[in-house]
């Protein structure tokens, strides 16, 4: 038997009635909840105190240099350094005219006027290496802006001689000293540290080009300047010149680590 | 008066014709079925929702009375202020960097941040330096900034100096 059409919308209405009153508890229960945390905050805060804050964000360059090869000299002993790869970088050592060997994770000559170099591919950079001296008497240094057969250099010592000195050389057939300085350690060399950082810097030459500088610190103390003049600019500051590295003279005692050739 | 029960019959009589020839039978009377089922949906969802929202009203008052024994007011609290800023200008940053003779690479070590307005002398202070896709490379945090520049140290081993493109600052306090 079928519901009569005026059956069904009453039921309907009941419906609709149950259905609004439920909604109806509803807003009274959620209207009371609200007002019990209006009154939490009123009671517990009592306002805020101001603060301060800054937020930025800033664009930013450290000016670091660029590595462009670097060297530990981690390896077995005695191992020869000549044709093996740079730890980074993936520059070939080259000893034109000498040996190098690893000698307890550093490297080390077995002969004076010894170069140890990679070509680096620039003419306008910076290296730098620990140095360990062994006794009271060495000649050890870095060499740069050299051609490949390490025939024409440039070189810069760190030497026992008057109380401890930098010196910067050229080399082209004939040694000539572009700067020094002595007395590095006035109460002897004995009382040197046991190493230094020697670091070179032969950054490209600036306007006008006869004022290109060369510069050398120890421990991350600029000590000595020298101008290269515009023939030696020609000379050594070209694309057949891209060769540094390691360099001793009269000294096979001395001890590098941890080599790094950077631009600029 | 027609009560639920006889519109319930109503829709039983509605319902599923008598089978008299197989298949095609079948299919017309899953199609007339699912077919009234639809049209009866949003009077039955009117029912749940009343339903369960009934339940719910009760449920949750009931459940807050006996479940946490009545609520403290003072616990909880809210409120707005005005948050000022303590340095309008900007700061300036410089950067200190030495070589890392194990990555084979410089690294920024610390930071120096300087420009800070004398309003903020006390507050802590936050820097994260990030490359260029904006991911972290390293962070510090000055506790108190005392005068108007703060050094910030990176936690080690710094971050890697050349592919810092740009650096977050936070003051608070």
């Amino acid at each position: 038997m079928s519901p009569s059409p005026s059956g069904r919308r009453n039921v309907r209405r009941r419906r609709s009635h149950a259905f609004t009153a439920v909604i109806a508890t509803l807003g009274i229960a959620t209207a009371a909840a609200g007002g019990s945390l209006a009154g939490a905050s009123a009671a517990s805060l009592g306002g805020l105190t101001t603060t301060n804050l800054l937020a930025t964000a800033i664009a930013a360059t450290t000016n670091a240099p660029t590595v462009v090869a670097w060297e530990n000299f981690n390896g077995s002993a005695g191992a020869n350094l000549a044709g093996t790869v740079t730890d980074g970088g993936a520059k070939t050592w080259s000893a034109p005219r000498c040996t190098w060997t690893i000698q307890a994770n550093r490297a080390r000559s077995t002969s004076g006027d010894c170069p140890l170099v990679i070509n680096s591919g620039i003419f306008n950079s910076s290296s730098e290496v620990t140095i360990v001296r062994s006794g009271t008497t060495w000649d050890a240094g870095l060499i740069m802006n050299s051609n490949t057969a390490a025939t024409q250099f440039l070189t810069l010592e760190y030497t026992s001689t008057s109380n401890g000195s930098l010196e910067l050389w050229k080399f082209n057939g004939a040694w000539t000293q572009l700067g020094g300085v002595t007395n590095l350690y006035p109460g002897g060399v004995g009382t040197a540290p046991a190493s230094v950082t020697l670091r070179l810097a032969s950054p490209a030459p600036v306007s006008p080009a006869t004022t290109s500088v060369l510069t050398a610190s120890l421990n991350g103390t600029a000590l000595l300047t020298a101008t290269l003049s515009a023939a030696d600019q020609t000379l050594y500051k070209n694309g057949t010149h891209t060769s540094a590295g390691l360099y001793t003279f009269n000294d096979s005692a001395s001890r590098f680590d941890d080599f790094h050739l950077e631009t600029p | 008066m027609p009560t639920e029960d006889q519109e319930g019959l109503s829709k039983d009589q509605d319902g599923p014709p008598q089978t008299t020839t197989g298949v095609t039978r079948v299919k017309n009377t899953e199609a007339i079925s699912s077919s009234r089922e639809r049209a009866q949906r949003p009077r039955r969802k009117r029912i749940g929702f009343a339903i369960a929202a009934g339940v719910a009203a009760f449920g949750v008052a009931g459940a807050s009375a006996a479940s946490l024994g009545g609520i403290t007011s003072s616990t909880l609290g809210a409120d707005t202020g005005v948050i000022g800023s303590c340095d309008t200008d900007g700061v300036t940053l410089s950067y200190t960097n030495g070589y890392d003779a194990t990555l084979g690479r410089y690294q920024t070590n610390s930071v120096s941040v300087t420009g800070i307005a004398a309003a903020c002398a006390s507050k802590s202070l936050s820097l994260t330096l990030k490359d260029a896709a904006g991911a972290s490379l390293g962070s510090g945090t000055v506790a108190s900034i005392s005068g108007t520049s703060a050094t910030v140290t990176l936690s080690a081993p710094g971050a890697n100096a050349n592919a810092v493109t740009g650096a977050a600052v936070v003051i608070a306090g």
